[in-house]
C-alpha cells in the first residue's frame, strides 16, 4: 500500500513537471523575442550609426547578449571573419538553423529572422534602416501574439499536467 | 453487498477530475477538447462498471426466470 502511494505520488509529480516544461515554452518564447528585439536594435545601431562592418557588428552585439542569441551572433561573426566566401545570407541562415531547435521560437519567427539575412548589407543606409524597422515591427507583432498565447496556454498546461497525473494515478490505484 | 466501496470512490474521483479538467479547458477556449475529455471520462467509468451492469442483468433475468 505504501509503495503504491509513493509510486502514484511520483507519477503525479512527474506529469506536473511535464506540464510545467510545456508551459515554460511560452514564457521562454516571449523572453527570447524581447531579447531578439534588443539584439536587432543594437545591430541596427552598429550598422547604421557606427558604420562597423558586419563581422565586427555581430561580434559586439554578441558581447552584450547571452544564451542562444549570443551563440548565433558569435557564429555569424566568426563565420564571416573566416572569409570563406559565404554570403551573409548563407552564414546567417546556417547560424540560425543551428540554434533554432534549442530555442522556443516558432517557424514563423525563424522565417522573419531569415528574411533579415537576405537584405542585410545589400543596400545603402536608408534602405537598411527601413529593413531593420520592418523586421523589428514583425518581431513586435510576433511578441504580441506570443503574449496572448502565453496568457492562454501557460496555466492550462500547468493544470493539465497535474490533473493528468492525478487521473493516471486514480486509474491504476 | 459484494460491490467494494473502493470502486465508488474511484468513480467519484474520476468525476471530480473530469469536472475540473472540463472547467480548465473551457476557460482556455477549447470546448471541443473539453467535450472529448468528458466523453473519455464517461467511457472509462462505463468500462469500470460494465461487469457490475452485466451482473445486474443476470440477476434480473434470474429473478423473473427469463432464461
Amino acid at each position: 500500500m505504501t509503495l503504491k502511494l509513493i509510486l502514484s505520488a511520483v507519477i503525479v509529480i512527474a506529469s506536473a513537471m511535464i506540464g510545467n516544461i510545456y508551459s515554460m515554452k511560452y514564457a521562454i518564447r516571449v523572453a527570447q523575442l524581447r531579447r531578439l528585439q534588443t539584439a536587432l536594435q543594437m545591430l541596427e545601431t552598429e550598422v547604421i550609426y557606427r558604420y562597423s562592418p558586419l563581422p565586427e557588428a555581430f561580434k559586439s552585439v554578441a558581447l552584450s547578449m547571452k544564451g542562444e542569441i549570443q551563440c548565433i551572433m558569435e557564429d555569424t561573426a566568426s563565420m564571416l571573419s573566416d572569409r570563406n566566401g559565404y554570403t551573409i545570407d548563407h552564414v546567417w541562415e546556417t547560424a540560425l538553423k543551428r540554434y533554432a531547435k534549442s530555442m522556443a521560437l516558432t517557424s514563423d519567427d525563424i522565417g522573419i529572422l531569415l528574411n533579415l539575412g537576405k537584405t542585410m548589407g545589400s543596400s545603402d543606409a536608408d534602405n537598411q534602416i527601413k529593413y531593420f524597422e520592418l523586421i523589428l515591427n514583425q518581431i513586435r507583432e510576433q511578441e504580441k501574439s506570443a503574449e496572448t498565447e502565453k496568457a492562454k496556454n501557460q496555466r492550462l498546461y500547468n493544470n493539465l499536467g497535474i490533473l493528468g497525473g492525478l487521473g493516471i494515478a486514480i486509474l491504476i490505484l | 453487498m459484494s460491490v467494494d466501496i473502493d470502486l465508488i470512490f474511484k468513480i467519484a474521483a474520476i468525476g471530480i477530475l473530469v469536472a475540473i479538467l472540463n472547467r480548465v479547458l473551457v476557460q482556455s477556449g477549447r470546448e471541443e477538447i473539453a467535450m472529448m475529455t468528458t466523453l473519455a471520462g464517461l467511457v472509462i467509468v462505463l468500462l469500470m462498471v460494465v461487469d457490475l451492469i452485466n451482473q445486474l442483468f443476470q440477476t434480473i433475468k434470474s429473478i423473473f426466470q427469463l432464461y
